[in-house]
């Protein structure tokens, strides 16, 4: 009787303590990144490498609508339910939540030591750092500010890649006549609109949108005002489709550049995936019917600021992950964030994500062609000398913005006042 | 005596619907009309008193004043559009014609399917490099009308009008359809011994008895129009340059995105204000009869 | 006759309907169409139909709105009668305070509702759609039900009354066996708008398990990991054909009885 009862009190232990040991940690997201399970119940790929770097963590990763997702955000977060772990955008969404966020300086000092600053690009940690918080650690770096173009389209016209703004607009214009559409652009997304804006202004004279938006200078400054001007002109002399501010630039845009029907687009590194890798390209083209292996190519968006090289890149963490200050398993939470972003960006490279920590080339073995390692290569050059970030601090500016650049867009405001408008927002912020 | 108590408990029977309504919206009302009064971004555990901040601004706020006047133009049009088509559908089904079952299925199905389904399929049809209405305009040589639909400020809000139309005629119709079977015939047997025509006794007869009907359709056209959120949402989302904005999509992107919860509260309570204001206009006309 | 039965009229209304009929079905057959895309007809629906949720979904959507239904009934027709037959105190005023629920626009009751939730745990049960969702109804059907109870003649009423009936033994006898169509009406428009609700579901439901059919579609999006969220077409709206199916049925099977109804609901003596 008594080594029975023995016999039951360890049996229960071990159950009870393993069970322990495995304790869940629940990550909710937007983009996932293959963290989660798909319907059946069988993790993704991400979450396998996850389950083999960290045993003893159960990893509960659910993915949510981006719409869904930041209006469920708040209420999670004020009622004190949200998950341990939560993505996050840099930029207003990050600083907006950050009170709820737990400084994560002493967790990563003890886990890499004092200088654990250098594991990672710089760029992403800056954005991730809240008035000297560290609330998030970058998982992935998205830069964006490239032009994507179709050498296949290219060369059945017998056109070359547009390294000038007049040589934008003639190409385009041609490929329109042969019923092509030459650049394509989702003018109805105000994050694709940013990413152009940022794109232009940087090209036109580097970094003077970033003082604006520090407000060490004003956003009427000349430049400012020519790039936004730029951004108006796209709309009526040929670059852009008509229709742009209908269009979305996913579907639309993605499916009509990787299905051949539209010849440029600007898009970024998280876009890789999609277009240059075997498994991603095969998903295109199964969902968007087409089945040609066209030559995809990037390089930067023309010159126009007559210096004779084409723009660069600009990066921001395309997701970072923060910790719930009101988490009840802090410890595992953070053993669980370590995996995620240190052990798996071997992971993430095969994806062909930039990598947040220094010295993660991508990984190429899925590329669909030689030439697309070229494009990957030179894009990831690009990618280690960006103008700066990606993502607006302050949502005011970001807002008067948007506004000011569907303004222009459709000829309702001058580019003067349409920025005359966005330094008004900018006065209003209290930095 | 026997009055007083019956007349309490008669109440007994409206309490538990209006113990639901309080919670559900009174509460909610107080609740936002307490936080309009704040500076919150609807995240933070701190807020700072402004006062009547929120309301001056609403009141000078360009784009509240734009949302607004899409709001009113939206709704003329599109509740006198669907009680047209709604009341001329009911009057042609009253005449011989067969396959009536097919008729009123097809004109009430629109409505029945989720606004998302609708919403696709009229981004898709006004997309405009390969959607259908330019596709089609194309095939019978009308390429100059083919036009950047919902990428238009000038067309967005029209267009998005005709897919409200589309799924709310159906409804009318069943309430003209109703409102018709209750209407004497013989009184048009009189007009039209006097020698009147179909248009004459619609206009004379048909639609000053149909006044109830006319005055339903037009409460709940316009608390609908207000509410109006989901087909901007999934189309157009108030653009571009906010020519399809509407209070209610303003009240989300205020609040939801811009982190601008207490101005959010503010135009919700702007929008049952006006609500109440026209409602209250429409039963007194509706008691006046 | 509102509208001449001869011939030549008989055909020029079937023309304009039959128009009008072609232009209000284009978009559906559109619809249809994008269920054909991507990996064929056969294999999107059954993609939707193999995945796990899908039916426990439909499962949940069925309680929910059946649930709904009964207590949208069950108090709206009480609410009804009290404004309709009986002497309440201040009913025009009730009247018009069940009035103003029909106004406030859905985004400003997330959050003090969803602070309500937080405080009695009510998160991971039916009851964080069925509650809402009745309250979002229960306006319009005391409408509905008042408008058309109304109608119905106080003879028979004070008949019963004379012979010593209650008002309960009244409504039980009388009012609801007249009432039949509307109620269908109700019972029709509930189903409807419980069995379309995207966003109750949304803010109130924090397990998976729970959520309505509304949400499958979410589930149907392209592997691209670029933007997170392209629906993949095919599946996508085989998924939202599937969804509208159970509502066109009961409207086919319905739409008589809807036709006395709602109408009743409009129109005055």
């Amino acid at each position: 009787m008594k080594i029975l009862f023995k016999l039951f009190f360890l049996a229960f232990s071990f159950i009870w303590f393993s069970n322990i040991a495995k304790a869940e940690v629940t990550y909710s997201c937007w983009n996932c990144m293959t963290l989660d399970s798909d319907g059946e119940g069988n993790p993704n790929n991400a979450l396998k490498d996850f389950n083999a770097a960290a045993p003893n963590v159960k990893l509960v990763a659910v993915q949510y609508p981006y719409g869904d997702y930041i209006q469920t955000l708040p209420l999670s977060m004020r009622s004190g339910t949200s998950d341990d772990l939560m993505a996050f955008q840099v930029g207003s969404m990050l600083s907006t939540y950050a009170e709820y966020l737990e400084d994560l300086t002493p967790y990563a000092e003890k886990e890499w030591g004092a200088n654990w600053k250098d594991k990672f690009l710089s760029v992403g940690i800056e954005q991730t750092t809240v008035n000297g918080k560290l609330v998030a650690l970058p998982q992935v770096m998205s830069a964006a500010g490239a032009l994507w173009y179709n050498q296949t389209i290219f060369d059945k016209f017998n056109l070359s890649v547009p390294t000038n703004w007049d040589e934008w607009i003639s190409v385009s214009n041609t490929l329109k006549d042969n019923g092509v559409v030459g650049f394509m652009h989702g003018a109805k997304d105000s994050w694709i609109n940013y990413d152009m804006f940022i794109g232009i202004a940087n090209e036109v004279d580097p970094g003077k949108v970033y003082e604006a938006e520090a407000g060490n200078i004003s956003w009427t400054h000349e430049s400012l005002v020519k790039a936004t001007s730029l951004w108006g002109e796209m709309f009526s002399n040929g670059i852009m489709q008509e229709g742009a501010l209908g269009n979305a630039q996913y579907p639309d845009v993605h499916q009509a550049f990787t299905s051949g029907k539209a010849a440029m687009m600007t898009m970024g590194t998280w876009n890789n995936y999609s277009t240059f890798t075997n498994s991603g390209l095969n998903g295109s083209k199964e969902s968007y019917g087409f089945t040609e292996d066209f030559k995809y190519g990037i390089t930067g968006l023309p010159d126009m600021n007559g210096d004779g090289k084409h723009g660069r890149l600009f990066a921001s963490p395309d997701v970072s992950i923060g910790m719930s200050a009101s988490s009840s398993n802090k410890e595992e939470a953070w053993s669980a964030l370590k995996v995620i972003i240190e052990n798996l960006q071997s992971t993430y490279a095969k994806d062909l994500w930039v990598s947040s920590m220094t010295g993660v080339p991508f990984d190429l073995s899925d590329a669909t062609s030689d030439f697309a390692k070229e494009a990957l290569n030179y894009q990831l050059g690009m990618a280690n000398n960006t103008y700066g970030k990606r993502e607006f601090i302050y949502s005011e500016i970001k807002t008067a913005l948007g506004d000011a650049m569907q303004n222009v867009a459709v000829g309702d405001m001058t580019a003067l006042e349409a920025m005359e408008m966005v330094e008004k927002a900018s006065q209003s912020v209290k930095r | 005596m026997n009055l007083n108590k019956s007349n309490v408990r008669d109440i007994l029977y409206i309490l538990p619907s209006f113990i639901f309504i309080t919670i559900f919206f009174f509460y909610p009302i107080g609740y936002i009309f307490g936080i309009s009064f704040f500076d919150w971004n609807g995240v933070s555990q701190n807020k700072s008193f402004v006062g009547l901040e929120n309301y001056k601004n609403f009141f000078v706020d360009p784009i509240a004043l734009k949302a607004l006047k899409n709001q009113i133009l939206w709704g003329i049009i599109t509740i006198f559009s669907q009680m047209f088509l709604g009341l001329s559908m009911a009057i042609l089904l009253r005449s011989k014609v067969r396959f009536k079952i097919v008729y009123k299925v097809i004109f009430f199905f629109p409505n029945i399917i989720s606004i998302v389904v609708v919403a696709y399929i009229f981004n898709k049809i006004y997309d405009n490099n390969f959607g259908e209405l330019n596709y089609f305009l194309e095939m019978i040589k009308l390429n100059i009308l083919s036009h950047p639909w919902l990428g238009d400020p000038d067309t967005a809000l029209y267009c998005l009008m005709v897919a409200n139309i589309w799924q709310w005629s159906g409804f009318s119709f069943l309430l003209y359809h109703a409102g018709l079977t209750q209407i004497n015939e013989d009184l048009y047997e009189s007009a039209r011994i006097d020698g009147a025509n179909i248009f004459n006794i619609v206009r004379s007869i048909v639609i000053p008895l149909l006044k109830p009907t006319h005055i339903a359709l037009l409460i709940l056209g316009i608390i609908g129009t207000l509410k109006t959120f989901d087909i901007i949402y999934l189309t157009t989302r108030g653009g571009p340059a906010r020519s399809t904005e509407f209070l209610s999509t303003y009240v989300f992107q205020a609040g939801i995105i811009e982190f601008k919860a207490s101005y959010a509260s503010t135009i919700a309570l702007m929008i049952v204000l006006i609500a109440l204001v026209l409602t209250t206009i429409q039963v007194k006309a509706y008691s006046r009869d | 006759m509102l509208i001449g039965q001869d011939k030549k009229t008989t055909i020029i209304s079937q023309i304009i309907l039959t128009f009008l009929a072609i232009i209000f079905s284009l978009p559906i057959l559109i619809m249809l169409k994008i269920s054909f895309v991507g990996k064929g007809f056969i294999n999107n629906y059954l993609q939707v139909l193999r995945f796990d949720y899908t039916f426990k979904f439909f499962y949940n959507s069925l309680i929910v709105s059946f649930f709904t239904v009964l207590i949208v009934l069950t108090l709206s027709i009480l609410t009804a009668y009290s404004l309709s037959k009986l002497k309440p105190i201040a009913k025009n005023t009730f009247f018009n305070l069940i009035l103003i629920g029909l106004m406030v626009p859905g985004v400003s009751l997330i959050v003090p509702i969803f602070l309500l939730f937080l405080k009695f745990n009510l998160f991971k049960s039916y009851l964080a759609m069925i509650l809402p969702i009745s309250a979002g109804i229960i306006p319009f059907a005391i409408l509905l039900f008042k408008n058309y109870m109304d109608n119905i003649p106080n003879d028979l009423i004070e008949a019963a009354k004379i012979d010593g009936a209650g008002p309960l033994y009244i409504l039980r006898k009388i009012i609801l066996p007249l009432s039949y169509s509307i109620m269908v009406v109700v019972i029709i428009w509930t189903f409807l708008m419980t069995w379309n609700d995207y966003s109750t579901a949304l803010f109130f439901v924090r397990d998976k398990e729970l959520l309505p059919v509304t949400h499958l579609p979410n589930y149907f999006n392209m592997a691209t990991m670029a933007a997170g969220n392209i629906p993949d077409y095919g599946p996508f709206f085989a998924c939202l054909v599937l969804i509208s199916l159970p509502i066109m049925l009961v409207y086919l099977f319905l739409q008589k009885f809807i036709e006395d109804g709602v109408t009743a609901g409009a129109s005055k003596n």
